[in-house]
């Protein structure tokens, strides 16, 4: 008889008979199997599963967030034992009665359910395997009645030889009492359970101690063992969960789901309450199949990018570029155009021309107008150098000179052909002959004990001295001891 | 007849104009050596740092801090007379030849003027006498026996700085003192620095 066995991370959370069919999954209380997702990765009425000949089939209900198999979306998978289903954070497959592919998990097997509905408030823990209860079949009852039977009369026997062993010296052969070891027993469990092994061994040994050839604390120290071996062995690595992640996203951003979805998987294989990759499952599920349909599908409908000409504002496309992304990146480009528009509307600017210069460098000399832009604007630069000329002429007949000469090196820096040295030479002697006075004056004020005044002429003396002057050195001292 | 005359008044003209072109420039009556200098002798005193003539018949009086020397006019039966009184202050900054201008006579004369706030008629003036560039700077006052007028000449030296204060009766300067001060500052003459 096939189980259907639904898994939650790497936990079962549950095994389901399939008896009878089909089996409707999903949120609903109605459904036969309610799987509760507080994320909502499950839709009410999710999946089906049917029996088609021998196999059984898991059917998409056109549901939000879908079947997935192996990272794709599928509206339909058949489940087997190889064949793992994922819906929302849960992942199913069909386990055969007889093989029993996840028996070996850490934790037992529920009882089977036969009555509709299923519902996952099932006994859990090893009690409840060891209490658990054969189907209500007749012919299964007996089986199992039998072997109970033989397994009872096995341990009486077991303990009876063993008891002998030990007893050796005594000449009437008693049947002790069954010794309480389910305390250390149960312990050891917990601790086996929290990979506590070298605990488990040492409780189990305290008991053995009492209880030397007890079977079951023999099993369970067997177990222990085992569990200690394994703990000692080198876990395999564990993934870089924020960088699976995030190559998650990027690959939902180019729309490769089904890599996506195998980094997510891995995530939640590792730690299925990860809300973050639960939530990127999602985000990957409506991205690439916002119609419900298979990723790859949707994929073929995207159109690739169609060439506009450069005169109209487009750019050569890029190999295999899709038209979607190709608009995007005219648009962008469109923007920066604007944004140079914009910008030359306040006047022509060494950044506007550089702005220019690069939309050329980025596009082609055909895009829009930019090459006659450009020419433009370095015309009007050229022709702010002769403004700056006359603005520093202005400056200087206001004994401004300072400034006279920023004014007429910014015209040099725009046009290195105006010829302003000469007239910066002009100003920079007119300069020292003022500083040379106000240095004067301030040698005269100190002397009359106008310190005020002496410090103010100092200053302007520093402003319009060269270093190098003799008095600049005077006027940086008076300037750096005159009172404030 | 004619002829004889105007060549007569041609030499006269020409012998004129030579005269004027040859004659040396008018003197500042402020600045200038006596016709007379037996009337003054070199002042013997104790400083190595400037020379001067005074006049022979006066009397020297040493100074203190920073009045160096006063030589004062004998007078008859204590009437009043003349005085020089050399000064001389620390400059914080050196002065030269070319800080000499008109802003200085300015800052002289305002601070002429704090010493001596009854002063009237205050004058300032920029000379120069012999490549030598110094201040002048004058004002009247009222004294005990009528008033007084106050010549100050003022003459930076480097980091020093001379002021010949010259004081004498209002009525009796321009006919008796001013030649006297003239001759006097004229032979003012600060040493050579380092010497």
């Amino acid at each position: 008889m096939a189980r259907l066995v639904v898994l939650r991370g790497e936990t079962v959370d549950r095994r389901i008979d399939l008896l009878r069919m089909p089996i409707r999954i999903g949120r609903g209380q109605k459904n036969d199997v309610v799987l509760d997702d507080p994320l909502k990765g499950i839709s009410r009425d999710h999946a089906e599963i049917r029996q088609v000949g021998d196999d059984y089939v898991l059917v998409d209900l056109e549901s939000e967030n879908g079947i997935w198999v192996s990272g794709r979306r599928v509206p339909e998978v058949v489940l087997g034992p190889d064949v793992v289903a994922s819906i929302g954070p849960f992942r199913l497959m069909i386990a055969d009665d007889a093989a029993q592919p996840v028996a070996n998990r850490a934790v037992p097997a529920a009882p089977p359910v036969a009555p509709q509905p299923v519902r996952p408030q099932q006994p859990h823990g090893r009690a409840a395997a060891k209490t658990a209860q054969p189907p209500a079949n007749s012919q299964q009852k007996w089986v199992l009645g039998g072997i109970a039977a033989i397994v009872i009369a096995g341990a009486i026997a077991v303990t009876f030889v063993l008891f002998r062993g030990s007893e050796s010296q005594q000449a009437v052969a008693v049947v002790a009492p069954p010794p309480d070891v389910k305390g250390p027993i149960a312990d050891a469990e917990r601790q086996i359970g929290a990979n506590l092994c070298k605990e488990a061994i040492a409780t189990i040994d305290l008991a053995l101690q009492r209880y030397p050839n007890n079977v079951d604390l023999m099993n369970v120290r067997q177990r222990a063992e085992t569990c200690t071996a394994a703990a000692a062995q080198p876990s395999p690595p564990l993934p870089d969960v924020a960088a699976e992640l995030q190559a998650a996203r990027d690959l939902i951003g180019a729309r490769d789901c089904a890599a996506a979805m195998t980094r997510i998987d891995t995530v939640l294989a590792t730690d299925p309450q990860n809300m973050d990759a639960q939530q990127l499952q999602k985000q990957a599920a409506s991205a690439c199949s916002p119609t419900g349909a298979p990723a790859t599908a949707l994929t073929r409908k995207d159109p690739l990018a169609v060439e506009i000409p450069p005169q109209n504002g487009g750019l050569p496309p890029q190999p295999n570029e899709l038209d979607r992304d190709y608009q995007v990146r005219v648009k962008a480009m469109r923007d920066r155009y604007d944004e140079a528009v914009a910008t030359a509307a306040k006047g022509p600017s060494a950044r506007l021309i550089a702005t220019y210069e690069a939309l050329l460098r980025d596009t082609s000399p055909q895009y829009l107008d930019v090459a006659a832009r450009l020419a433009d604007a370095r015309r009007a630069w050229v022709a702010t150098a002769k403004l700056r000329v006359k603005e520093a002429e202005d400056l200087e007949a206001k004994e401004s000179w300072n400034d006279a000469i920023g004014k007429l090196n910014e015209a040099r820096k725009i046009d290195p052909s105006l010829p302003v040295d000469e007239a910066v030479a002009r100003i920079e002697q007119k300069k020292i002959v003022r500083g040379e006075d106000e240095c004067r004056q301030g040698r005269q004020s100190t002397n009359y004990g106008r310190h005020g005044e002496a410090a103010q002429h100092y200053r302007r003396a520093l402003e319009l001295l060269p270093p190098s002057n003799p008095c600049y050195e005077t006027a940086q001292r008076y300037v750096g001891s005159a009172p404030k | 007849m004619k002829t004889w005359l105007s060549t007569v008044c041609m030499v006269l003209a020409f012998d004129l104009a030579g005269a004027l072109a040859q004659a040396p420039p008018a003197s500042d009556p402020w600045i200038r050596k006596s016709s007379k200098p037996g009337d003054f002798r070199a002042g013997r005193l104790p400083w190595n740092t400037f020379s001067v003539e005074l006049p022979e018949d006066w009397q020297l009086v040493p100074g203190f801090s920073t009045m160096l020397v006063t030589a004062a006019e004998k007078g008859r039966n204590n009437q009043p007379a003349a005085a020089i009184i050399i000064e001389h202050t620390q400059n914080t900054e050196p002065l030269n030849a070319s800080d000499v201008d008109e802003r200085l006579a300015a800052l002289e004369g305002d601070w002429v003027r704090q010493r001596d706030p009854a002063g009237e008629n205050f004058e300032h003036q920029v000379k120069e006498f012999e490549g030598r560039r110094f201040l002048l700077v004058q004002y009247g006052r009222a004294g005990f026996n009528g008033r007084d007028r106050v010549v100050v000449y003022v003459m930076p030296a480097g980091k020093v700085m001379y002021r010949l204060i010259c004081i004498a009766p209002e009525k009796q300067m321009a006919e008796r003192y001013q030649a006297i001060f003239a001759h006097v500052a004229a032979t003012f003459k600060p040493a050579a620095p380092g010497s």
